[in-house]
């Protein structure tokens, strides 16, 4: 099984700094940049500043969290999760932006 | 971990990023949602349709990891009793099965629990998954590792290719819905003219709308080029596209044209009814078509 879509990924997220019970600041590293990333994370009620990357990442995504405490912040990648590689729209997007901002290739007819 | 360099090519409504690594590289790719539409079954939320996409690499290892976490934890068991076959074919898709989950190359390189060999023989399809890679109750994880080395015998073993090297279905059009963390080692690749390169590959054509439009209308396979060895490459669409892992030849028979050379990294369209790969070098071949 093959998943990975050409588009923007997290490749290390570590806590960085707590700011309170609600929230937590996150160290990240992209694929497309080589400076690491300071990113507010929200933390839903009950749960703990993370120590693993596993669980950092979740929260990032807000993969498991309950739909009444999901937060739409950018920095939360929770609207990346709608349109990011795995849609058709997204796809094209991902598509178009790299075919307008010159990683168009000639057509090669063999 | 090191991403020396990126390159996108975009033609043909294929993208392929060039990943130039150095050392190890972790991606970690975003789970897409199972919304109404995108699911493969109404009650299965596990896992979501997606555009058709595929990695490749010339040799040496990939890890993969899917955190399912405790709140997933009735996916979790849902994958884990499911089998190769279970994960969603169709006899209405495209050559019978596009965008099957487990597709050709997880076949082929996927290094196995039952006897620890690289490959999922073609006996082991209705294996239980919980047999053939690692999962972890205490994280709900599953993990599995892949060998990508080309060896003969190897893949010829696993009865996975037909008679012409071709095997079914290599690009993925299944994803699971948890973050899914991959994992490469440039120290591991052979490496060779093109460098150490992740290929990171996903195609959906602009004129069509629906996973339905694409599944149905367009098919896949992959073939198995191996060192030393010519293989023939034939059209069998109104459209044919292609691409392939590794710098390889084609032959052609005119002696004023000569040899021509294909890189990996960017997509191909291919006019003639059949062309024929000269012997150096093994690599994968990709062929989309649409009937």
């Amino acid at each position: 099984m093959e998943i990975l879509e050409a588009k923007r990924y997290i490749q290390e997220a570590a806590p960085y700094a707590s700011i309170n019970s609600t929230c937590f600041v996150a160290s990240v590293s992209y694929n497309h940049s080589v400076l690491k990333h300071l990113v507010p994370v929200y933390l839903p009620t009950g749960e703990a500043i993370p120590t693993t990357q596993a669980k950092t990442m979740e929260l990032m995504y807000q993969t498991n969290i309950p739909a009444d405490q999901i937060t739409l912040e950018s920095s939360s990648m929770k609207f990346a999760l709608d349109d990011i590689g795995g849609t058709i729209d997204g796809c094209k997007a991902d598509y178009d932006l790299h075919f307008d901002v010159g990683g168009q290739v000639h057509t090669e007819s063999i | 971990m090191t991403l020396k360099n990126r390159t996108p090519a975009a033609q043909y409504g294929v993208l392929i990023q060039t990943s130039e690594i150095e050392g190890e590289y972790i991606n970690w790719a975003n789970p897409a949602q199972p919304k109404p539409g995108t699911k493969i079954h109404p009650s299965k939320d596990g896992w979501v349709k997606s555009p058709w996409r595929t990695t490749l690499q010339e040799g040496g290892t990939k890890e993969n990891q899917i955190i399912f976490g405790p709140d997933k934890a009735r996916q979790f068991r849902d994958f884990l009793n499911s089998t190769p076959n279970d994960l969603h074919r169709s006899s209405e898709f495209g050559f019978q099965g596009s965008g099957t989950t487990f597709g050709g190359l997880g076949q082929l390189f996927t290094v196995n629990q039952i006897d620890s060999k690289t490959g999922i023989a073609s006996d082991m399809l209705d294996r239980k998954f919980s047999e053939i890679i690692t999962f972890s109750d205490t994280d709900y994880t599953a993990s599995w590792t892949e060998n990508w080395d080309i060896d003969k015998t190897r893949i010829e073993s696993l009865g996975i290719l037909d008679k012409n090297n071709m095997f079914k279905n290599p690009m993925a059009g299944i994803i699971p819905s948890m973050p899914t963390k991959q994992k490469w080692n440039s120290n591991d690749m052979p490496g060779g003219r093109f460098g150490r390169n992740v290929y990171e590959c996903s195609f959906f054509p602009r004129n069509h709308t629906s996973w339905n439009h694409l599944f149905m209308d367009w098919s896949q396979c992959g073939y198995i080029k191996f060192d030393g060895e010519e293989l023939i490459f034939p059209k069998k669409g109104t459209k044919d596209i292609f691409f392939v892992s590794n710098s390889i030849g084609i032959k052609f028979t005119d002696s004023v044209i000569g040899d021509s050379q294909l890189r990996p990294g960017r997509p191909y369209e291919l006019k003639r009814d059949f062309h024929n790969f000269s012997a150096p070098n093994s690599a994968i071949i990709i062929h989309l078509w649409q009937s």
